[in-house]
């Protein structure tokens, strides 16, 4: 039987976050928000080519399983996250990250969903254009992602 | 409880040592302007595993946020390294991991790597602080066995796996009947309330 070591180490973080001086929590936020909206000027260009690099690598789908393919899709969809937030576009986030899961579903499944993945294309480039607060347009769209997705819902065999 | 965004609370993250670990210059960015906006000065930016591996050796380190990095989960792999030959104290270190997206076929790679917390991307400041605070003061132990060396994956109080226990102190999950009766409300208020005595 191997044997088991446990303990509690003691993190030096713990007695620094509680050191005087330092910042209020909605002081930090505040300043931390102020800085990442700094970046939203750097950020258009990399989601705008990101979109063209997910359309193109779609561009090349055949009409058989090609999971080479895939893995780069899904590479390219993963570098997609965090950039339309950060242009305050919620529901494009959304939509890559649903990207993402059917990509990773359609891998692990060895299935071709080529209609499936091109709706996503679709409404990749329907919520970019779309203005931020467009939310009631924006939520039908999610919804029928939502369904596209569960068509490859990987059941628990646990 | 979630961290409020509007809270007056203080916290001070100046003098803490962080080691970030992101591949995409973006994603780098954006975890800069996070944790500076937290107030940290000091910081190791690594964009490579074995940039952070040197540092690592060479440097004590309070906080580490390590990014998955690729499908392939290179930084899930960091974490694995940093708890077994990272050396101490650095072994010990908390760690935050970051993910895009943690494909079904990752996930038990990602729970099982050593990290104290793993947030999903797109990362925000209240987020971020409420997992760095969520660390500092939780007091959860430290395993080390062949199979996993990291803080205790049971963390939630739900009871063993699957309802077996398999720790020595995991109780059984079937309640016994009452050994003794049950105490009056009396007895009760007598363990809680004040009470003078005279001796």
């Amino acid at each position: 039987m191997s044997s088991v070591r446990i303990h509690r180490p003691k993190y030096a973080l713990a007695g620094m976050l509680r050191k005087p001086g330092g910042l209020t929590v909605a002081h930090a936020v505040e300043r931390a928000g102020a800085n990442l909206d700094g970046l939203q000027a750097e950020a258009w260009p990399q989601l705008d080519e990101g979109l063209g690099q997910v359309e193109a690598i779609y561009s090349r789908y055949g009409q058989v399983f090609d999971d080479a393919l895939l893995a780069e899709h899904y590479e390219a969809a993963v570098r997609l996250i965090g950039l339309p937030s950060l242009c305050g576009l919620d529901a494009l986030e959304n939509a890559a990250h649903s990207l993402c899961d059917l990509l990773d579903r359609l891998r692990t499944t060895g299935k071709l969903d080529r209609d499936g993945v091109g709706v996503h294309i679709q409404a990749l480039r329907l919520l970019r254009n779309l203005p931020a607060e467009s939310g009631e347009v924006a939520e039908p769209v999610l919804d029928g992602l939502r369904r596209v997705r569960e068509r490859h819902a990987i059941l628990s065999t646990g | 409880m979630a961290l409020e965004p509007t809270s007056r609370g203080r916290f001070n993250l100046e003098k803490a040592s962080i080691l970030m670990l992101e591949a995409n210059g973006m994603g780098m960015d954006i975890l800069v302007q996070i944790v500076t906006g937290l107030g940290a000065k000091s910081l190791y930016r690594c964009n490579t595993v074995e940039d952070a591996q040197e540092v690592v050796r060479h440097n004590n380190v309070d906080l580490i946020i390590a990014d998955a990095l690729s499908p392939a989960g290179e930084g899930y792999e960091f974490v694995s390294w940093l708890r077994t030959q990272g050396g101490e104290p650095n072994s010990f270190a908390p760690v935050v991991v970051t993910a895009a997206h943690t494909p079904v076929s990752m996930v038990q790679k990602a729970r099982d790597c050593g990290a104290h917390y793993i947030v999903k991307k797109p990362l925000t400041p209240i987020v971020m602080l409420e997992r760095i605070l969520w660390i500092a003061r939780e007091s959860r132990p430290f395993i080390e066995c062949d199979a996993y060396v990291g803080p205790d994956r049971r963390h939630k109080n739900e009871g063993p796996p699957d309802g077996k226990p398999r720790r020595r102190d995991d109780l059984p999950p079937e309640v016994g009947l009452a050994q003794e009766p049950n105490m009056s409300q009396d007895q009760v208020d007598g363990l809680f309330a004040a009470r003078k005595v005279s001796l």
